[in-house]
């Protein structure tokens, strides 16, 4: 998969998350920033963090289980 | 491969996509061209009137002269003076 096609996937599923979701997957993996330095940046606890974060990848699963998108 | 190793791989494909380049230098330098330059120079219309006024001054000033320096008129002065 070429890089543009990558990042037009990510965005247009991202897109269709919370912004909250977005807001911290698009932390933890476009911007790859640690658990400690996402819950700095959001003003929330690292077990917060972590917790939103699974229910954001949860979200993200069913959206591509819809989407019928190979992982 | 689970779902969020193929998250991390996707997230690591879309991170390596580079911005297109746009080059503006050919429309900026077109636009630049297609300008026209100014008709008149304001400095060169404030000298002119500064050189015209300057020779009506150096007119007058000549004539003068000439005439401070003609000797009838001194002459005709001194008589005008003596025939009052």
């Amino acid at each position: 998969m070429q890089p543009s096609e990558a990042a037009e996937l990510l965005h247009f599923l991202l897109a269709k998350l919370p912004p909250r979701d977005r807001l911290l997957l698009t932390l933890m993996y476009l911007e790859e920033l640690p658990v400690a330095r996402v819950a700095e940046l959001t003003g929330w606890t690292k077990t917060l963090v972590k917790v939103q974060a699974h229910r954001a990848k949860a979200k993200l699963r069913k959206l591509t289980d819809g989407l019928e998108v190979e992982p | 491969m689970t779902h969020e190793k193929w998250l991390a791989g996707l997230a690591a494909r879309a991170r390596a996509e580079s911005p297109p380049r746009v080059d503006v230098a050919a429309a900026v330098v077109a636009e630049v061209r297609r300008q026209r330059p100014e008709q008149y120079d304001p400095m060169a219309i404030i000298a002119g009137g500064s050189v015209a006024a300057a020779a009506i001054v150096v007119a007058y000033a000549a004539q003068m002269w000439s005439a401070v320096q003609d000797p009838i008129v001194a002459l005709m002065a001194s008589m005008n003076v003596v025939l009052q």
